[in-house]
């Protein structure tokens, strides 16, 4: 298409223009018309032959050009629209990440609203807590004064909470068949259920507690029974025999070696 | 690998392995001079038995550990005699064991069964008991006196497998036991240490790169700290390279022992050989280094030690460099100065038995 542009806008240019009435005149009633995507291809057709008459450029050659341009043309397109989709995905990434960290910070503002409120509550109660320990006389119960909570219950929550401390600054020694014995007992029976376990697994895999008894010995397997002698040329033929480097050497070395260890 | 091994066959003497007291002294003079103890490498694909000889060198005698069921008749048991061929009749069948059978198994198209797999003694072989018997009786022989010592090697636990060790351990015990010796299992990984790092006061890590697995041993003033398998090794690198490139097994093998560089793969089949030795390499070592990390009671080394690799599957040319390679990669926790193979990585196992059987005896 571009070649065609081109070439229009050369035709364009070195065109002419004539009105019908004056090729009428000049005897003119009929004309031909061609399309410049024809005189483009008429172009190039000119040049590939030219090209394949010089010898030049062999016509294969022409072709594996045209094929290599093609080719290379696909694969830069390619590369550009994956480029694309790329920076596309990437936008995408990037703009959710962005609604994410605004969710994100909504909903930070809110939980500091919440806190603000919480904390502002508390001092609220605080100062009420105050106001009635300054106004009620002392062993009045100020069950009305703190709005329905239940004093004795929190009297009562606040000696065990004493009971503990003490316990905790100075513990009792632990009774006879106390926790203690009842926790060892308990990890004992526990134990005891686990090794039951793993020795049931073991026996399905073949692993045991068992001890090993004695090697096999396999010698008897040799054993002469009177068996007829088989019959070989054995003893007429001769075993290869080549020599070998002499061990002296290794033996000299290992006698020193057990000699420096004792 | 059987190219380039340096082969003696003795025609005119005993069964190898059997050195009777009266032909010492005839060759020394007079002098009696048993050395006693053997070392005895049970590995998934080769057995070697290890003897100290009066020159002071090890002969090492090696058999592969592999059997091929044929077809038996009186011609074929002739022929396979006059060719040398080990044979054994056995349950109405005639029985190639050996490396004869790897031979023939790769002729005829055909896979070896094995008494072995994974490092320990096959569930699923039926004639695995009977046959690794008699490979072992070849290369072990009787023992020069009655109760000799005899160290042979088990693998460790293996940390990626559920694997019956003791099981295992306790077979060839009576086994050997049955055969007249005094039978004591050692750690694979632990012989390795034995055999190869004598100048280091036997403090290292040893590595054992066998057929069925990967054994390894970190060992302080020869006390074994922490020893473990992994259930990879040669067997595996075959079965793997097999799929990929639709061969039997025994093929793979044979294409990996005919000589391949893992450093400079020069085709497909060896592109595949080197893959998978790569992976297995990188496997051990971070195996190791989880290990190491993870074990609380490993010992504090005050100077850089020693890595020694050895077995079978370490002989391929260019192993050194790419463990090397493999173990730059790893974040080790140790201080480490050196990484070398055994200079004879077939026989280290069987002479690190030698060695405890031998030092058992002082």
């Amino acid at each position: 298409m571009d070649q065609t542009a081109e070439l229009l806008e050369a035709l364009e240019a070195r065109a002419r223009e004539k009105s019908l009435a004056e090729l009428e005149r000049n005897g003119k009633s009929r004309v031909k018309v061609i399309r410049p995507s024809e005189i483009a291809g008429m172009i190039q057709e000119a040049v590939e032959k030219a090209l394949a008459g010089s010898g030049y450029v062999p016509p294969e050659e022409v072709e594996r050009l045209v094929q290599e341009g093609k080719a290379e043309f696909q694969g830069l397109l390619a590369q550009r629209e994956k480029e694309l989709e790329e920076r596309r995905r990437e936008t995408e990434r990037l703009q959710a990440s962005l609604e994410e960290t605004a969710r994100l910070k909504e909903e930070l503002e809110g939980l500091r609203a919440e806190l603000g409120r919480v904390l502002s509550e508390k001092e609220e109660l605080q100062a009420k807590v105050k106001e009635l320990e300054s106004s009620t006389p002392a062993g009045e119960p100020p069950q009305a004064a703190l709005g329905g909570f239940n004093a004795e219950l929190m009297m009562k929550l606040m000696g065990e909470i004493a009971d503990l401390k003490a316990q905790v600054a100075s513990p009792k020694p632990a009774q006879a068949g106390g926790d203690e014995s009842k926790i060892a007992s308990m990890l004992e029976q526990v134990m005891n259920s686990l090794e039951g376990k793993i020795e049931k697994i073991g026996k399905k895999v073949g692993i045991h507690q068992a001890v090993e008894g004695e090697e096999v010995k396999l010698d008897a397997l040799f054993t002469d029974h009177g068996d007829v002698d088989l019959e070989s040329n054995l003893d007429t033929v001769q075993v290869k025999e080549r020599s070998g480097a002499g061990i002296a050497a290794n033996l000299e070395r290992m006698k020193k070696l057990r000699r420096q260890g004792g | 690998m059987s190219e380039n091994e340096n082969y003696q066959d003795f025609e005119n003497q005993q069964d190898a392995g059997t050195t009777t007291a009266s032909e010492v002294d005839q060759q020394q003079g007079g002098e009696t001079n048993i050395l006693l103890g053997k070392g005895l490498d049970i590995g998934t694909a080769n057995i070697a038995a290890a003897v100290q000889t009066p020159d002071g060198n090890v002969a090492i005698h090696l058999e592969r550990n592999a059997f091929l069921d044929i077809k038996g008749d009186v011609y074929s048991k002739n022929m396979l005699t006059k060719l040398k061929v080990p044979y054994v009749v056995h349950n109405g069948k005639m029985i190639v064991i050996g490396e004869s059978a790897f031979e023939l198994a790769n002729i005829f198209g055909r896979e070896t069964r094995r008494p072995m797999k994974d490092g320990l003694i096959s569930p699923s072989e039926v004639d695995a008991l009977p046959m690794i018997k008699l490979i072992i009786s070849k290369v072990l022989g009787e023992p020069a006196a009655p109760n000799e010592n005899c160290y042979f090697s088990v693998p460790a636990e293996s940390i990626d497998a559920d694997n019956n060790v003791i099981y295992h351990q306790g077979l060839f015990e009576g086994m050997l036991r049955k055969m007249g010796y005094n039978a004591q299992a050692i750690n694979e990984g632990h012989a390795v240490v034995f055999s190869e790092l004598a100048e280091q006061d036997f403090t290292g890590i040893g590595i054992s790169f066998g057929g069925g697995m990967v054994n390894v041993c970190v060992c302080y003033k020869t006390i074994p700290a922490l020893s473990f398998s992994v259930c990879r090794g040669g067997d595996w690198i075959d079965k793997n390279v097999a799929t990929v490139l639709g061969i039997p097994t025994s093929k793979a093998t044979y294409l990996k022992e005919r000589g391949v560089d893992i450093r400079n793969p020069k085709n497909r089949e060896e592109e595949a050989i080197a893959i998978y030795y790569r992976n297995l390499l990188n496997y051990t070592i971070t195996n190791i280094k989880h290990r190491f990390e993870s074990s609380s009671n490993m010992p504090t080394f005050p100077d850089a030690i020693h890595v020694v690799c050895a077995g079978g599957t370490s002989m391929i040319e260019g192993f050194e460099e790419v463990f090397r390679e493999e173990f730059q990669k790893v974040d080790f926790p140790l201080d480490v100065s050196e990484v070398r193979r055994a200079p004879e990585p077939l026989n280290s196992v069987a002479k690190g038995c030698l060695v405890a059987a031998a030092i058992s005896d002082e």
